[in-house]
C-alpha cells in the first residue's frame, strides 16, 4: 500500500502517532513533498488540538496586565467575578460549597472558568508561585492548556516541527492551504500567537478579506493577545462574511473576558437566531447563568439542550448537581444514572452516584458505588472521595470512621481545607481543643470560605478570646454576609464590648 | 433683683398637647385644649383657651395624649408616661385602669376603639378599652414614628402606620401586615390626612431635611389577605414526586436486604478505611503527627523556580508543654539535591503555641533539573519513628544555564 495512503488512512483513524511517524519517513526520503508535508502538520495540530471554544483561560501574567477597563461596581447579577451577589438568587453557600473564586462549585469540571474573582486567593501572585501544579513551580502565566509545551516534550515530535521564528509571514500566506495548516499548528501546538497573527494578516489580505477563516482565525488570536476590541472586530466581521457557529461562540469569548454576562447571553441569542437549535449555542447561555448565578435560567436551558441532544454531559451534570444541592437526590440519581448510560467512568461520577443513593436512602448501592469510586480514583481526587466517606460515616454515626476517613483525605492531599475543617469539628467532640484550633486555622488559610472561620470563632468566643473571635468572624461575614449563626455570634461579641 | 419680694415661681414646661371636642363631633365645633406638662399634671383648657379648667395630677410625667368622644359626654383621655404606663382620665378623674406597656412609649395612636402604642423595645402592642393586651408585634429596628390611617370618605379604613429607623413604613391593620413602603432615610415625621381634594395623603419628613408626599392609589387594596401570618413566601419544599415515592416502596420492599447488605458494606469500608489508616500511620506519608502524645503542627512549602529553592517550613507546638530538642531532618535523592543552608540541624525548643518558621536552601544539581519528593522528618530524642514527616513534591527546575 502507498505510504501516503496509510499515513492519511490513519489520520482519518485518528492514529496521530502512527500518521506522523509514516510522514517523518517519507519526508526524510523527499523533503520537498508538499502533500505529506501537510499531512504531518495537521496530524500534529490534531493531536494537540483542544475544543478550546467553551473554555477560556487566563493565566496569572493576563490578569495581572490586562488594561481593559471592567465595571468596578457591577450591578448584581451581571458579572461574572461578583457572582455572590445575585439578581435572581442562587443557592445560598450554607447549602452549595462555594470555589475559591466565590462561585458554587458546578456539577461540571470547565478548566479554568473564566476570571476569577478580584482578591480571591487564586488571583494573587503568592498562590501562583506555590506548587500547585504538580511538575512545576512557575506560574501558569498564559493560559492552561495553550500552554507552550517546549521544554517538555520537544523530544517527541523529533525536534521543532516548524521552526516558527524562521517563517516568512508573506511567502507562508501566498501557499494558501498550507498556510491555513500552519496557522492552525502555530496555534495549537506551539501557542505562538504572534506568529499565528502575522501569517493570518497577509493571508486575509491575500485574499482579498473574503475569506471567514481567516477573519476568524485572526480574532481568536487577538483574543489570545489580549486586544479585545480587534478581536470583536474581526469577528463581527467574519459573521458578515459568512455566518458561523464557531465565530459565535468565539464572540462570546469576547463577552466574556470583558466580564459582560449580560451581552454574553445577547451574543448567544443572536446566533441562535441565526442557527436556531444549535446545542452549543444553548449550552453557552446556560453556562453563563450558571457563572452569574442564576440557576432558574440556567436549568431552563439544559433542559432545553437536553431535548435536542439527549447526551449532553454537562447538562445533565449542572442539573444533576443542582437537584442535589435543592434536596431532591432522586431526581439527581436519575440524571447521574443517566451519565453512566452514557458511559462516563470515572470516579467523580461514582461518587456523586454514591453521595445521592445515600441521601436517598438506598444504603445498599451507596457504599459499593464508592469502592468504585475510590479504585478509578487517582492522586488528584481520592482526597475528596475519602472525604465523601468522612461524610458519609457522620450520617451513619460512626465518628471514628469518619474521622480514620478524614486523615487520609487529609494525608492524600495536604491543601485539601475542606477535610481539614472537618477533623476540626471531630477533634472537638473528643476534647482536643488545641487540635481543633490549629485544624480550623490551616483549613481557614488554605482555601476561603466560611465554616472554618465560623467555627474557629466560635470555639474562642466559647474559651473566652473575644478579640480572636471577633476578627474570626469578621472574615467569616466577609465571605458569607447572610450567615445568620455568624450575625448571632457577632450581636453577642458587640454587645460584649458595648458592655465593657 | 427684681424678683426679690415676690413668690417662688416655677415655669412648667408642656410635654404634649391634644383637643377633645366639647359637645359635638363636628371638626369646627367647641374644643377643649388638653395639655401636659413636666410637673406630673394635666391640664384641661376652658373653650376660650385663658383660664384652666380643671387640673389633674398624674401619677408620672406624660408625654402623648389620646383623645377619645366627647368631653361632655363619657370622654376617655389616654396618656402615655415616661413611667411606661398609661393612665386614663375619664370624666375628668383619673380612672384605675392602667396599662403597662414593658418598655417606655416612642408613640400611641388611638384606632378603632383600642390603644396602639410603640414603645423603645421595637414592640408595637395594642390594649383593648377594659385594660387587656390584644396583640404584640416586633419589629426589626427601631419605631420612630406611629401615625394613624384613618379614611372615612373613599374608603373605610382603619390603620396604623409604624414608621422604622431602616426608613420602611409598615401598615398594620389590626395585626396584619398590610404593606410595607420603603423609603431611603430615617423619618423624623409624618402625618396622614387630607391633602388638598386627596382624602389618603402621607406627608413624611426626613432627617437629613426631605420632605415627601405620597398619596394613597383609588384602588389601593388595603383589605387583609386571608393566610395566616408566617412566612408568606411559598416555601420550596419540594413535592412528593412519582420517584421518590417509588424509592421508599423499593425500601419496604427490600428492607431486609438493604440492611443486609448496607452492613455487610459498612464493615468492608471500615476494614477498608483502618487498613489504608494503618498504612499511612506507618509509612509516615501523613502530615499529622501521631507519636504518641504529642501534638505538632507542620506545614511545608516550597518557593522558587530553581535552581535553588526555598522550603519554607512552619512548626507550631500544640501541646500544654515546651518540647526540648526537636530537629529538624532532609531525606532526599544527593544525586539530584543538594542542601545549601547550613545549621538547621541544631536542636530547637518548641514553645507551645508560637509559630517557628524555618527556611532551608536546597539547590538542584541534576543537569535535565528533574524532581524529585524530599521528605521533611522533625524527631527528637523520645523515639525513632519521627515525630510528624512532610512529604514535598519538588517541582521542575529551571536549569542553570552557566
Amino acid at each position: 500500500m502507498d505510504q501516503f495512503v496509510l499515513a492519511m488512512s490513519k489520520f482519518k483513524r485518528q492514529k496521530y502517532d502512527d500518521c506522523i511517524e509514516i510522514c517523518t519517513e517519507l519526508l526524510k526520503k523527499n523533503e520537498y513533498d508538499q502533500a505529506t508535508w501537510l499531512l504531518k502538520c495537521r496530524a500534529l495540530t490534531m493531536k494537540n488540538y483542544i475544543d478550546d471554544l467553551e473554555i477560556d483561560e487566563e493565566g496569572v501574567a493576563d490578569i495581572l496586565m490586562d488594561d481593559n477597563a471592567m465595571a468596578t461596581a457591577p450591578r448584581p447579577g451581571t458579572s461574572f467575578s461578583r457572582p455572590t451577589s445575585s439578581a435572581n438568587g442562587g443557592i445560598s453557600q450554607n447549602v452549595r460549597p462555594m470555589s475559591n473564586s466565590g462561585r458554587p462549585i458546578s456539577g461540571y469540571m470547565r478548566p479554568g472558568s473564566s476570571r476569577m474573582g478580584a482578591g480571591s486567593s487564586r488571583g494573587q501572585l503568592t498562590t501562583a508561585m506555590k506548587a500547585n501544579r504538580p511538575g512545576t513551580n512557575r506560574a501558569v502565566t498564559s493560559g492552561g492548556r495553550m500552554l507552550r509545551i517546549g521544554t517538555a516534550s520537544m523530544a517527541n515530535s523529533g525536534g521543532q516541527f516548524i521552526q516558527a521564528d524562521k517563517i516568512n509571514a508573506r511567502n507562508t500566506a501566498k501557499k494558501k492551504y498550507m498556510a491555513k495548516a500552519v496557522v492552525d499548528y502555530l496555534i495549537y501546538v506551539e501557542g505562538n500567537f504572534r506568529r499565528a497573527l502575522d501569517v493570518a494578516s497577509e493571508a486575509t489580505v491575500l485574499s482579498k478579506y473574503e475569506d471567514w477563516w481567516w477573519k476568524e482565525r485572526i480574532g481568536k488570536c487577538y483574543l489570545k493577545l489580549g486586544m479585545i476590541k480587534e478581536a470583536e472586530r474581526q469577528l463581527q466581521s467574519s459573521i458578515k462574511t459568512q455566518d458561523m457557529i464557531v465565530t459565535h461562540l468565539e464572540l462570546a469569548k469576547v463577552s466574556m473576558r470583558r466580564d459582560q454576562a449580560l451581552k454574553t447571553i445577547e451574543v448567544y441569542q443572536s446566533g441562535l437566531e441565526a442557527h436556531p437549535f444549535e446545542v452549543h449555542l444553548y449550552t453557552g447561555i446556560s453556562r453563563t447563568y450558571e457563572f452569574i448565578n442564576d440557576p432558574t435560567n440556567s436549568n431552563k436551558l439544559c433542559k432545553v439542550v437536553l431535548n435536542f441532544d439527549n447526551t449532553n454531559v454537562e447538562a445533565i451534570a449542572t442539573l444533576a448537581s443542582y437537584h442535589f444541592y435543592t434536596n431532591q437526590p432522586e431526581i439527581a440519581l436519575r440524571f447521574y444514572r443517566r451519565l453512566i448510560q452514557c458511559g462516563v467512568n470515572n470516579s467523580e461520577l461514582w461518587n456523586n452516584v454514591g453521595l445521592c443513593c445515600f441521601y436517598a436512602s438506598q444504603y445498599d448501592i451507596a457504599l459499593p458505588c464508592f469502592e468504585r469510586a475510590l479504585s478509578l480514583a487517582d492522586d488528584t481526587n481520592i482526597a475528596d472521595i475519602w472525604y465523601n466517606i468522612g461524610h458519609v460515616a457522620i450520617g451513619i454515626g460512626d465518628l471514628g470512621l469518619a474521622y480514620q476517613a478524614y486523615k487520609i483525605a487529609v494525608s492524600s492531599n495536604p491543601q485539601h481545607a475542606e477535610s481539614f475543617n472537618n477533623l476540626g469539628v471531630l477533634e472537638l467532640r473528643k476534647g482536643n481543643l488545641e487540635q481543633a484550633k490549629a485544624n480550623f486555622q490551616s483549613s481557614s488559610t488554605l482555601a476561603e470560605f466560611f465554616e472554618p472561620c465560623y467555627n474557629s470563632a466560635l470555639l474562642l468566643w466559647k474559651r473566652g478570646d473575644f478579640q480572636e473571635s471577633y476578627k474570626m468572624i469578621q472574615k467569616s461575614l466577609e465571605l458569607f454576609p447572610d450567615h445568620i449563626d455568624s450575625k448571632e455570634l457577632k450581636k453577642n461579641l458587640t454587645q460584649h464590648f458595648a458592655a465593657f | 433683683m427684681d424678683r426679690a419680694g415676690k413668690p417662688l415661681f416655677q415655669s412648667n414646661y408642656l410635654t404634649c398637647m391634644k383637643t377633645m371636642n366639647k359637645n359635638k363631633e363636628d371638626v369646627k365645633s367647641v374644643s377643649h385644649l388638653i395639655v401636659c406638662n413636666e410637673n406630673r399634671e394635666l391640664i384641661i383648657m376652658e373653650q376660650s383657651g385663658i383660664k384652666i379648667k380643671k387640673s389633674i395630677k398624674l401619677p408620672s410625667v406624660g408625654v402623648f395624649i389620646e383623645t377619645y368622644g366627647l368631653y361632655d359626654i363619657d370622654g376617655k383621655i389616654f396618656i402615655a408616661c415616661r413611667d411606661g404606663k398609661i393612665y386614663v382620665v375619664k370624666n375628668g378623674l383619673l380612672s384605675n385602669q392602667v396599662y403597662d406597656i414593658e418598655s417606655k412609649p416612642v408613640g400611641m395612636v388611638y384606632i378603632d376603639k383600642s390603644i396602639v402604642v410603640a414603645s423603645m423595645n421595637n414592640v408595637v402592642s395594642s390594649y383593648y378599652g377594659k385594660g387587656k393586651k390584644n396583640y404584640s408585634i416586633y419589629m426589626p429596628c427601631t419605631i420612630t414614628n406611629i401615625e394613624k390611617m384613618i379614611m372615612k370618605r373613599t374608603k373605610s379604613v382603619n390603620a396604623a402606620l409604624v414608621a422604622l429607623s431602616n426608613g420602611e413604613i409598615r401598615m398594620f391593620n389590626n395585626k396584619f401586615l398590610i404593606t410595607t413602603i420603603k423609603t431611603d432615610d430615617v423619618i423624623m415625621g409624618m402625618r396622614f390626612g387630607v391633602f388638598g381634594r386627596e382624602e389618603g395623603s402621607l406627608v413624611i419628613n426626613f432627617k437629613h431635611g426631605g420632605l415627601s408626599v405620597k398619596m394613597l392609589q383609588r384602588q389601593a387594596n388595603l383589605s387583609v389577605s386571608n393566610h395566616k401570618p408566617g412566612p408568606s413566601i411559598k416555601q420550596d419544599i419540594p413535592l412528593k414526586i412519582k420517584l421518590f415515592v417509588e424509592l421508599t416502596q423499593r425500601e419496604r420492599d427490600h428492607s431486609v436486604d438493604m440492611h443486609r447488605l448496607f452492613q455487610k458494606d459498612l464493615c468492608k469500608l471500615r476494614l477498608k478505611t483502618a487498613q489504608s489508616y494503618i498504612s499511612l500511620l506507618n509509612e509516615g506519608h501523613a502530615p499529622m503527627s501521631y507519636a504518641q502524645g504529642s501534638k505538632l503542627r507542620l506545614n511545608a512549602t516550597t518557593e522558587g523556580i530553581g535552581p535553588i529553592f526555598k522550603i519554607k517550613l512552619e512548626l507550631q507546638n500544640l501541646s500544654k508543654k515546651s518540647m526540648v530538642g526537636t530537629r529538624v531532618m532532609l531525606s532526599y535523592a544527593t544525586d539530584i539535591y543538594k542542601v545549601i543552608s547550613k545549621g538547621f540541624h541544631k536542636p530547637m525548643t518548641l514553645l507551645p503555641q508560637i509559630n517557628y518558621n524555618q527556611e532551608i536552601l536546597v539547590e538542584n544539581i541534576d543537569e535535565n533539573g528533574a524532581a524529585d519528593l524530599i521528605r521533611v522528618f522533625i524527631y527528637n530524642h523520645e523515639s525513632s519513628m519521627p515525630l510528624i514527616t512532610a512529604n514535598l513534591n519538588m517541582p521542575l527546575s529551571e536549569v542553570d544555564l552557566e
